[in-house]
């Protein structure tokens, strides 16, 4: 009977793990201006093999730099299609699921031979003189894509001298997805409104 | 219900759901939220018990990075091959896509629950799981290649949209396929358990060759992974190595296949074992298996086919 149920669960443990494609490391920059929070600055660096992808089929003059006419393009065909994923950033205003709905100052480029998005994802919230909260993570929840939001230096605050913040970061097990085998790594930012 | 098949096919259904939604590049794909395995959220007391989900999301982390690190280092290596090729690299090149064709088989898909059930639903020698595991395997990878090179070098045309979108009529196809499989195991073993007085030959499609049409089935749905390695070494002017990569990424897909072949067989086995004593007649618990495992097979099918219309 023992070796029946380890025989199982080494089975269930094999087949449980999840496979991702196509790897990101994903940075966030937070950015404070003097009203509060104003958004975050997302940067993606893909891996080498999907890059060369990318650039194989949008950049078409073959000079490995993306023109404003191929960033349309990759934007609306290589991109746009996670508007339905919130762009993979799960935001929490408080306890408030924030829906992505648009994007800012899209740009790709091509750095190291990894193709680069950058983005801005708008969220403005005005600072009080109490504490606030928002949460952000960023991932694929059908794990096709891998979201490597652990990787050192992938958040940085754009800070301002009215505003105090402070940043923590945790395993957030309550949004597990893939069938709670995936945890994601959550930041959660507390500011307020300093009073000069 | 005996709890012990309570257990098997709570198992079996799990890591079904599991399987589901392993599929499609959401950034091809205009309805990428239709995929999402969000999981419900858990309540304060379900996450204070440190669930077999916690402990398997770590392990799977690192396992992740893994993937992560081999996927770099071979992007590397090709590159170093390409500006100045030496036998050492080559060498490492090869353990490096073996190792990341390992880890990636390890993940769901590639068909490994369906090999699962139907060795469970058979008479099966141990041999059987390795002949299906490399089976599906080579054919998994084969139709990636031939629909990647063909794609590029016959249709020129968008490579990775044109992929995803065979990608999605060759899950189809491959769905219809093995529900009707599923189809022909179940009611074979109905008549065998209808007319179990009669003496019929007990599991005829017990031969090498009744490897093939599930084999197929499962092996014609293209591997993503392997459309973006070659496609990344015919960009660096590199078909032959990436031919080479790909080979060796399938060894290492082919051993985990096959090791779930085997396990297959061998929990076949030692649940015969388990229930010996309240069993009178071997054939009619084989029935019970085959029917349970062709149930599944039918039911993982369907339900796959209808949720790739969604």
């Amino acid at each position: 009977m023992k070796y029946f149920l380890i025989n199982f669960c080494l089975f269930f443990a094999i087949a449980c793990c999840a496979h991702p494609h196509i790897y990101i490391e994903p940075s966030i920059e937070i950015i404070f201006d003097d009203l509060g929070l104003n958004g975050f600055k997302n940067t993606w660096v893909f891996d080498g093999m999907y890059s060369e992808l990318i650039i194989e089929e949008y950049d078409k003059n073959k000079n490995r730099f993306f023109e404003n006419k191929e960033i349309d393009c990759i934007k609306e065909k290589s991109f746009s299609n996670v508007k339905n994923q919130s762009y993979f950033n799960r935001i929490k205003i408080g306890k408030t699921k924030k829906i992505v709905k648009e994007v800012l100052d899209f740009n790709a480029n091509i750095e190291n031979g990894n193709v680069v998005y950058s983005f801005m994802v708008p969220c403005r919230i005005v600072a009080k003189n109490y504490p606030q909260f928002v949460s952000i993570s960023v991932y694929d929840d059908s794990y096709y894509i891998s979201l490597d939001f652990d990787c050192d230096g992938c958040l940085s605050v754009k800070s301002n001298k009215n505003i105090k913040y402070t940043v923590s970061k945790y395993e957030n097990e309550k949004d597990s997805f893939y069938f709670y085998q995936i945890i994601p790594y959550e930041y959660t930012i507390k500011y307020f409104k300093v009073n000069e | 219900m005996n709890n012990y098949i309570r257990f098997i096919l709570l198992i079996f259904l799990i890591t079904f759901v599991l399987n589901v939604f392993a599929e499609g590049n959401p950034f091809l794909k205009s309805n990428s939220a239709n995929t999402s395995t969000k999981s419900p959220e858990r309540n304060e007391s379900q996450i204070r018990n440190k669930t077999f989900f916690t402990l398997l999301g770590k392990y799977h982390r690192k396992l992740n990075k893994l993937q992560n690190k081999i996927n770099k280092n071979l992007t590397r290596i090709a590159n170093q091959i390409k500006s100045k090729p030496s036998f050492k690299q080559f060498v490492l090149a090869f353990v490096l896509a073996f190792c990341y064709g390992f880890i990636h088989a390890l993940g769901p898909g590639h068909g490994k629950i369906f090999a699962l059930s139907f060795l469970i639903t058979r008479k099966s020698r141990t041999v059987d799981g390795v002949i299906l595991g490399i089976g599906i395997a080579l054919l998994h990878v084969l139709s990636a290649v031939v629909l990647t090179l063909s794609i590029y070098f016959i249709l020129k045309t968008s490579v990775l949209s044109m992929t995803n979108n065979f990608e999605v009529a060759l899950k189809q196809i491959s769905y219809i396929l093995i529900t009707l499989i599923g189809l022909g195991i179940f009611f074979f073993h109905l008549k065998n358990i209808i007319n179990k007085n009669k003496k019929i030959e007990f599991i005829e499609y017990s031969s090498s060759k009744s490897l093939i049409p599930i084999a197929v089935s499962i092996g014609i749905v293209p591997c993503p992974c392997i459309t973006i390695v070659l496609l990344f070494c015919i960009s660096l002017n590199m078909l032959f190595f990436g031919l080479f990569l790909v080979f060796s990424i399938t060894t290492g897909m082919a051993v985990v296949i096959s090791m779930f072949g085997l396990l297959a067989i061998k929990l076949k086995n030692r649940s015969y074992n388990i229930f010996k004593g309240q069993i009178r007649d071997k054939k009619i618990f084989e029935n019970i298996l085959g029917i349970t495992g062709a149930s599944l097979i039918i039911m993982i099918g369907s339900l796959l086919f209808f949720a790739s219309f969604i």
